[in-house]
């Protein structure tokens, strides 16, 4: 589903350049699930954003093969990019997945509706809802649909996060440190479900973490040292 | 002294220009408008001083003709001074137009004054003066420097030869001949009489006039009158008494105590232009308070380094306070600058405004830029530091080491100070309203009438969005989230949000003021404008025979100034045809008439049982209809009584007028001619004609009624040119002001934007959300700037104009004014923070993620 080839990116840090990922490749299908440890300032992050369209590379392929063909993200125009992030992609970030003036129902519902807005055939408004609630209680955050998100604790903030990521059925889901705020018991059931959630819809999980326990629960586990990956 | 933090201080401008060029363009405009208006200030002051003291400033006692029977002669003045009254000075005075090649220079006419210089230098050391005790000695000499100066003058030159002039009076006389005559012009009178050789003379009390001495003014216009025989100096009341009683009866000693009106009416100038200028001050401070807020929000880090590295959270504040006075001390030096190539640009307009609405000719004042800078810099120093307290207070908090206050408790204390302060303005707003007539108070009133306003939109702002979230279709789901973030915005823009509300306010009110204004006096102006043509004149002219020759009917109005009680007042003739009849715009009749007996109101007039008066009159006096007034008859100069039958329109007349049948006039005592015609274009052709062949010149002084309401259109559109120019500046300072809060606000709302950003919405669609989001928030601060402006109108119109200009006129609420301040204002809006929003939409949306994350 995704394959990258031979990827490197650089930056040129006060007038001197540095090699953040060296000729990197990976391929991952939908439904599997990876994670990404390194220290800090190793290219973790950077291969996320790479992935996500958000940056590109020095050189090097990075291809998604969807049901209408390969895809380019290297060569993305910023609407193409745009147009990606939309339908292709959902993204957790550490801290600030919400929208703070709106309900946890309306967050969760944001990115399919956002979505929908360009497309003739949009899911009726019964499925869509029936796709929330069931995310919702599978994150087990369905009794706080109504809440404002500063109203939930860290822990609830980010299972709402990741129903948001994986509401509008992406194949793909990058996590960039989703339990790097959160205490290690909250962080355990964030990332177990996480996971889960994402096998269960069959989502491509991406994930970067600090944390090796956390990156012990997906099925592939790499380590990003010296701009290159290795297999742990 | 924390050295390292003021270090830590200066380096920071590297990383906060944006907020630094707002705090000090703020600072900026704020001193450069108020040392304009501190300028126009005092220049008209000056020169509407010496308008009336007539150059002279000690002057307390004059001695003028009773009535125009008999005037004053030069032969009463060599028996008075040869009574031993010698302290009486002669002066005479014309309006003329000036010439170079036999073509006139001047577009206004300049005031020539002869005064007998002789026997002003003498009466220096004369006995009335050397006789006052030494406290009042002092008193007299200090104010009586114009005089002495002038009179030294005339004494070193001592010819009849030469003359005193302001030199930007000279040099753009001089420009006007050079243009028209080439170099060294020569300047003459309109019969080609060599002018006296001007010397430019710096004194304030010298507007447009030209001073010479009594012989030169002789020399160029002989048959001048004498104005008036000013004495010098505060005589004693035996030394009156003795002066009245060895006065002519057609003489009269006037007290010149008596302008108490007239320096009502300058105040009332400068009152306006002082509120004027106080409001984009006080909205110049808001955008320091929002200013200060964004340069500490871009601090904050540094500052809480600071404060980990011991440095006291007093000797923070006290460092930055005395940063906000050394901006202050620069603003106002480069402010003042400013200020004064300001009022020299809106000198013309400031001229045209005095003339308009006082008929005075607005000359050219001295500055001491010392006390300029001393009143500007300490009013923006206070004004600065107060503002800056606001956001020095929440610094405070944030770098405090106890506990944040509860904001849910904090929030319900100040919604209910809200309302308390609410409740305080109304209640003051309206007692000040109802039960006081001083100008300035009536002012306060109307800025309280904006505060409360300011309260309701505090109050009402969050209500008022969230039911426009309700109105906002589901299937527009990033439209129903901005508008919903506006709502949390709208308590993060609180002061920029009021700054601009006060801003729109006065700018509704003031356009509805100036719209009914003007409507009032085009129907006015329409209306009185019967005639088809109309000639002015200062002589009497014989034109019955050829206008009836002519197929012309003309009616001859005269004109008279006289004394009432302690002020002057016109009397008017005004002809009761059924044209003219129709043409009277009244305010208020007499209860006894109605529109279906207004003939009986006409015959009253016309058999001189009763007199007509203008508001002027009516308010500035306090007379109602129906009241009786003893006023001298126009001809004989008798007092008599009449009944007022009806208060009418009299729209940009400073003077109280009364309008009195024809018949009470005498042509050969009256100072002023109109006369109406009524006829077709064919008709005054002939007329013209038949004038020139009767060898009389007065084509150029036929106006056509169309041109007259033109022009009397365009002098009232000059006269609002400044209020217009003062509100856009308004309107412009308040968008800045909201700027600097959104640029906090664009800060706080990053993390926000990156993330519907990251669901994949456009850069473009992103910041036209953020566009959408702030223009709704000044959307609504217009429409609740909008009930609040046409209120704030109202007042104007019923108290402030009444008070001022002791004239009123029904309120005309223009929706197309209204909807032209709206679109004026979200334009000034748009514009003023497009900038930021483009600067942050050209962000790479991973630099957002990167720098949040």
């Amino acid at each position: 589903m995704i394959n990258i080839e031979n990827i490197s990116k650089s930056y040129t840090d006060a007038g001197e350049k540095r090699l953040i990922l060296d000729k990197l490749s990976l391929s991952f299908e939908r439904g599997e699930s990876l994670s990404i440890q390194g220290a800090s300032g190793s290219g973790k992050s950077t291969l996320l954003h790479l992935l996500a369209a958000l940056d590109k590379p020095d050189s090097g392929k990075i291809t998604l093969s969807t049901s209408s063909g390969f895809e380019d993200l290297v060569s993305f125009t910023e609407a193409q990019a745009d147009e990606y992030r939309k339908r292709q992609v959902g993204l957790i970030f550490q801290k600030f997945n919400l929208i703070d003036c709106i309900s946890v129902w309306e967050n969760v519902k944001l990115p399919i509706q956002i979505s929908a807005l360009n497309r003739a055939s949009q899911n009726s408004p019964d499925n869509t809802d029936l796709l929330i609630k069931e995310l919702l209680i599978s994150l087990d955050v369905y009794k706080h649909r109504d809440k404002l998100p500063h109203q939930l604790s860290g822990g609830e903030q980010q299972r709402v996060a990741i129903a948001r990521g994986l509401a509008h059925k992406p194949p793909l889901l990058l996590a960039d440190e989703p339990t790097g705020n959160l205490d290690s018991k909250n962080s355990d059931i964030v990332s177990q479900l996480l996971v889960e959630t994402c096998k269960a819809q069959n989502t491509a999980l991406l994930m970067v973490t600090h944390s090796e326990k956390v990156a012990q629960l997906t099925e592939q586990q790499w380590y990003l040292e010296n701009a290159v990956l290795r297999s742990i | 002294m924390p050295w390292p933090f003021i270090g830590v201080l200066f380096a920071s401008y590297r990383h906060s220009k944006f907020s630094l060029a707002m705090l000090m363009s703020s600072l900026l405009i704020a001193a450069a408008g108020l040392s304009a208006v501190l300028i126009i200030n005092d220049s008209a002051k000056q020169s509407y001083q010496s308008n009336e003291q007539f150059l002279i400033a000690n002057v307390q006692n004059q001695i003028v003709s009773v009535d125009n029977t008999k005037a004053l002669s030069r032969a009463d003045y060599a028996s008075l001074r040869r009574a031993g009254f010698t302290e009486l000075v002669a002066v005479a005075q014309t309006r003329r137009h000036i010439y170079a090649d036999g073509k006139r220079l001047t577009r206004r006419s300049i005031d020539h004054t002869g005064i007998d210089t002789f026997a002003l230098y003498s009466q220096l050391s004369s006995p009335v003066a050397l006789s006052a005790s030494k406290e009042h000695q002092l008193a007299y000499e200090k104010q009586d420097e114009n005089a002495v100066l002038l009179a030294l003058d005339f004494g070193n030159v001592g010819s009849q030869n030469q003359a005193i002039i302001h030199p930007t009076l000279l040099d753009s006389l001089s420009a006007e001949a050079e243009e028209l005559s080439g170099p060294r012009p020569i300047f003459t009178s309109a019969d080609g009489r060599l002018l006296p050789k001007l010397y430019a003379h710096k004194n304030a009390s010298l507007g447009n006039d030209i001073i010479m001495s009594m012989a030169a003014l002789y020399g160029l216009y002989p048959e001048t009158e004498l104005s008036a025989l000013l004495l010098i100096g505060d005589a004693p009341a035996n030394r009156l008494d003795a002066l009245k009683a060895a006065l002519p009866s057609h003489l009269n000693l006037q007290s010149l105590n008596n302008s108490e009106q007239d320096s009502e009416l300058t105040s009332s100038f400068h009152l306006n232009l002082m509120a004027m200028a106080l409001l984009m001050f006080v909205v110049c401070l808001f955008i320091v308070v929002n200013a200060i807020n964004l340069l500490m929000h871009t601090r904050m880090p540094w500052l809480k380094i600071c404060r980990q590295l011991g440095i006291g959270r007093k000797q923070l504040m006290l460092v930055q306070l005395a940063e906000v006075g050394f901006l202050t001390l620069i603003a106002c030096l480069i402010g003042i600058v400013l200020g004064l190539e300001l009022a020299k640009l809106a000198s013309p307009t400031v001229q045209a405004t005095l003339e308009n609405l006082y008929q005075v000719e607005v000359g050219y004042g001295q500055i001491s830029l010392i006390t300029l800078f001393l009143q500007v810099f300490g009013i923006s120093l206070v004004g600065c530091i107060t503002a800056s307290l606001l956001p020095l207070q929440k610094l405070n908090q944030n770098l405090s080491s106890t506990k944040a206050v509860d904001e849910a408790k904090s929030q319900a204390f100040w919604h209910k100070m809200t309302w308390a302060c609410f409740v305080v303005f109304a209640v003051i707003g309206i007692i000040l309203l109802n039960f006081v007539q001083a100008l300035w108070l009536l002012l306060i009133a109307t800025a309280c009438v904006i505060l409360a306003g300011c309260c309701i939109l505090l109050i009402n702002y969050p209500l008022a969005l969230r039911q426009i979230v309700k109105l906002i279709p589901k299937s527009l789901p990033l439209l129903r989230v901005s508008t919903k973030q506006s709502v949390s915005l709208s308590g993060k823009t609180k002061i920029a949000c009021c700054a601009f509300f006060i801003a729109a306010t006065s700018n509704i009110g003031m356009n509805l003021m100036v719209d009914s204004f003007r409507g009032a006096t085009f129907s006015w102006l329409e209306q009185r404008l019967a005639a088809d043509y109309y000639i002015y004149s200062n002589t009497a002219l014989e034109l019955d025979d050829i206008a009836k020759a002519s197929d012309l009917v003309i009616h001859q109005r005269f004109e008279n100034y006289t004394q009432f009680g302690k002020r002057e007042i016109q009397q008017f003739s005004y002809p009761s045809t059924q044209r003219f009849q129709k043409a009277m715009s009244f305010y208020e009749l007499a209860p006894q008439y109605s529109q279906e007996n207004i003939s009986e109101l006409w015959h009253a007039f016309e058999n001189a049982n009763g007199i007509l008066v203008n508001q002027q009159f009516a308010f500035g006096m306090g007379y109602e209809v129906n009241d009786k007034v003893s006023i001298p008859h126009p001809s004989t100069g008798k007092l008599s009584e009449y009944n007022i039958l009806g208060i009418i329109y009299d729209f940009g007349n400073p003077s109280a007028q009364v309008l009195m049948p024809i018949r009470l006039f005498d042509p050969s005592t009256t100072s002023y001619f109109i006369y109406s015609i009524q006829g077709s274009e064919a008709s005054i052709d002939r007329f013209t004609q038949s004038l020139l062949q009767n060898d009389i010149d007065i084509e150029k002084q036929i106006i056509e009624t169309s041109e007259l309401l033109r022009l009397s259109m365009q002098a009232f559109d000059d006269t609002f040119v400044i209020t217009d120019g003062l509100n856009i500046v308004t309107l412009l300072v308040a968008a800045l002001s909201l700027a600097c809060a959104i640029v906090v606000i664009m800060n706080d709302v990053r993390p926000q934007n990156m993330l519907i950003r990251s669901l994949g919405v456009s850069a473009f669609k992103t910041q036209f959300l953020a566009l959408f989001q702030y223009v709704l928030l000044c959307l609504v601060a217009l429409i609740f700037a909008t009930p609040f402006g046409i209120l704030l109108a109202w007042v104007l119109i019923t108290d402030i104009n009444y008070q001022a200009f002791s004239w009123t006129y029904p309120l005309l609420i223009s929706l197309a004014k209204i909807a032209k301040v709206y679109a004026l204002s979200l334009c000034v809006v748009i514009l003023v923070i497009i900038v930021p929003l483009i600067r942050a939409g050209k962000r790479p949306l991973i630099n957002d993620i990167r720098q949040v994350n």
